[in-house]
């Protein structure tokens, strides 16, 4: 196989995968809020988020829909264990992943 | 970044960003009673990096964690681990585990608890010779990270082995199997390298690209034969390695920067350790997908395009691209040989039963016809093989295979024409022999390096073991492999 034919369907995904629970529905549900065109597959133990280009979330929206205020950004790592793209903004209040610009 | 946005006395209130930034480079200073040469002496590196470092005091862990953070969330993932073991204990679901997976899981929890020890002594090297105070703290992270891994390993083994026999000599199994010797070197290897080379094998090869395949796919197929434990161990692990992978990208985005010079070392690097990576872990999660696992959820193969052309290579080369990043050069090799991986040491594994640690079953007939539609050679390269066995052929080895010098695996891949696949080599008037070109291709990096390691069969021949004694050489005591009992 050649790797010209390896690259051609690069459809510039990112991907986050989260481990099945509650966390990962308020998770989910925040996305699915704040994106378009997002695919979720169910997989044993855990989810695929993917999304073209980004995938961006507040950590209110995650609070609402949890229902935990005290449910902070950081709190993400206990969750999400692959993702497919770069952090481009990691704060308090917001996450973005996307496709590098360079 | 405002502090005070979800404010109203919540946990929000801090901007993790700017608290990272005091407990990081906010704590660092440069010595003045030495130099930074005296402080840092390049006699405890085995050679001064070949990467031209520039700004790397700008460098910044993505998730920005610092250590209060840290103790908190890594403490809640522990509860979370610990009350699922404890459930499974509780309503005794190891009895419902497949036996073959938990055969399986002798060698592959011996292999990984080391090699999480290994990679904890790697990440503190990291920590101790990489000239930034933020990495540093990252990379301590990283290596309590392993430490916490490696011992949930063993935590893992302590619970299987109170409902099936066989998994009490870890410590020993690591120091005999030959596929865990792969590791074992490979490792070495890196022990005596560049730190930036650590920071590409491990942080950005190994995390980014090869641990969604040992730690998300595996479980995947775990749950599907009756190991739930296992599937929250590895991805407890796995949530750990997100931090790592995010390491690896920016780190290796700042040497391809910071100089362009150092674009063919980041290059030489990237291109050896998708190879030796490719043997690490690539042979074991082969046979753990495929073959351990009874009841099949995907193929490696399949995994592999899955994890690691779809979700890494194509979005790593499609982000680092620009800064010159090219494709593994050996990724067209990597792709050949997964049509025929799990079998080829399936089939060597079967010969040397008598000396593993663990049972080697014949595939039924249910499992070879889905290898036939999953891998279109093992028809013709295989399957004879296991036709073989039904008809009661002993179909044992009772001598060493040649193993390759650099990656220490036995020569036990074949062609399309099922001809043996061997690359031989003179060095300083001795012959080394290699499993692959890429291999010898790496062999020839640093020669040196791997001339004077002895591969198995180099110990054989000089008479330290001998041929009848070859299976008490592997064999451990208590390894109840379903054929021998040895104690």
């Amino acid at each position: 196989m050649s790797q010209k034919q390896l690259f051609q369907n690069n459809r510039h995904h990112v991907c986050m995968e989260l481990m099945k629970g509650e966390v990962a529905d308020a998770v989910l549900d925040a996305i699915r809020e704040s994106n378009d065109d997002v695919k979720v597959s169910d997989l044993p133990g855990f989810i695929v988020i993917e999304v073209p280009q980004q995938i961006a979330f507040e950590a209110q929206a995650v609070r609402d829909h949890l229902g935990k205020l005290d449910w902070t950004m950081n709190d993400l790592n206990e969750v999400m264990h692959a993702f497919a793209g770069n952090i481009e903004t990691y704060t308090a209040d917001s996450f973005v992943l996307s496709r590098l610009k360079i | 970044m405002s502090t005070e946005m979800n404010g109203k006395g919540t946990a929000t209130s801090r901007d993790p960003a700017q608290y990272y930034r005091e407990t990081s480079r906010g704590l660092y200073w440069e010595p003045t009673y030495v130099t930074r040469e005296q402080a840092y002496p390049h006699r405890y590196t085995p050679q001064s990096s070949r990467i031209r470092a520039k700004n790397w005091d700008a460098w910044e862990d993505p998730f920005r964690m610092f250590y209060r953070e840290y103790v908190r969330i890594q403490a809640k993932k522990e509860m979370s681990y610990h009350s699922i073991a404890d459930s499974n204990q509780r309503f005794d679901v190891a009895k419902q585990i497949d036996r073959r997976w938990v055969e399986g899981m002798k060698l592959y929890m011996t292999g990984l608890s080391n090699t999480e020890n290994f990679s904890a002594n790697l990440m503190m090297r990291m920590a101790r010779f990489i000239p930034s105070p933020s990495f540093s703290q990252a990379a301590m992270y990283q290596a309590i990270d392993e430490v916490r891994h490696g011992q949930n390993d063993v935590n893992y083994m302590r619970w299987i082995n109170r409902h099936h026999d066989g998994l009490d000599d870890w410590m020993q199994w690591f120091q005999r199997h030959w596929l865990l010797q792969t590791a074992r070197v490979g490792f070495e290897n890196l022990f005596s390298g560049d730190p930036f080379e650590m920071v590409i094998a491990v942080n950005t090869v190994f995390e980014a690209g090869w641990t969604n395949l040992l730690f998300v796919a595996n479980p995947a197929v775990a749950v599907a034969n009756g190991d739930m434990m296992f599937g929250q161990h590895q991805l407890t692990t796995q949530t750990d390695e997100t931090r790592h992978i995010a390491i690896g990208m920016t780190g290796v985005r700042m040497m391809l920067e910071a100089d362009e010079r150092n674009i063919p070392v980041v290059q030489e690097w990237f291109d050896k350790w998708s190879w030796l990576l490719h043997r690490i872990v690539g042979g074991a999660t082969s046979i753990f997908i495929d073959y351990f696992g009874k009841n099949k959820v995907m193929s490696y193969k399949e995994a592999f395009q899955h994890y690691y052309m779809k979700n890494y290579i194509e979005g790593l080369i499609e982000d680092l691209g620009p800064l010159g990043l090219k494709p593994p050069r050996f990724l067209k090799h990597m792709l050949d040989e997964n049509e025929v991986y799990s079998h080829a040491i399936w089939k060597n594994l079967y010969e040397g039963r008598d000396a593993n640690i663990h049972k080697v079953e014949i595939p039924d007939g249910g499992e070879r016809a889905w290898f036939h539609e999953k891998y279109p050679l093992f028809r013709k390269l295989y399957e004879p093989f296991w036709d073989a066995a039904d008809e009661g052929e002993p179909l044992q080895l009772n001598t060493t295979f040649l193993h390759c010098k650099v990656c220490q695996f036995p020569l036990l891949f074949v062609d399309a024409n099922n001809r043996p696949v061997i690359h031989a080599q003179t060095h300083d008037d001795r012959q080394h022999y290699f499993c692959s070109e890429p291999c010898q291709w790496i062999f020839n990096l640093e020669p040196d390096k791997y001339s004077n390691v002895f591969t198995q069969d180099e110990v054989f021949a000089q008479g330290i073991v001998k041929p009848e004694g070859l299976t008490d050489f592997w064999a451990v005591a208590r390894a109840d492999n379903g054929q021998l009992k040895r104690d």
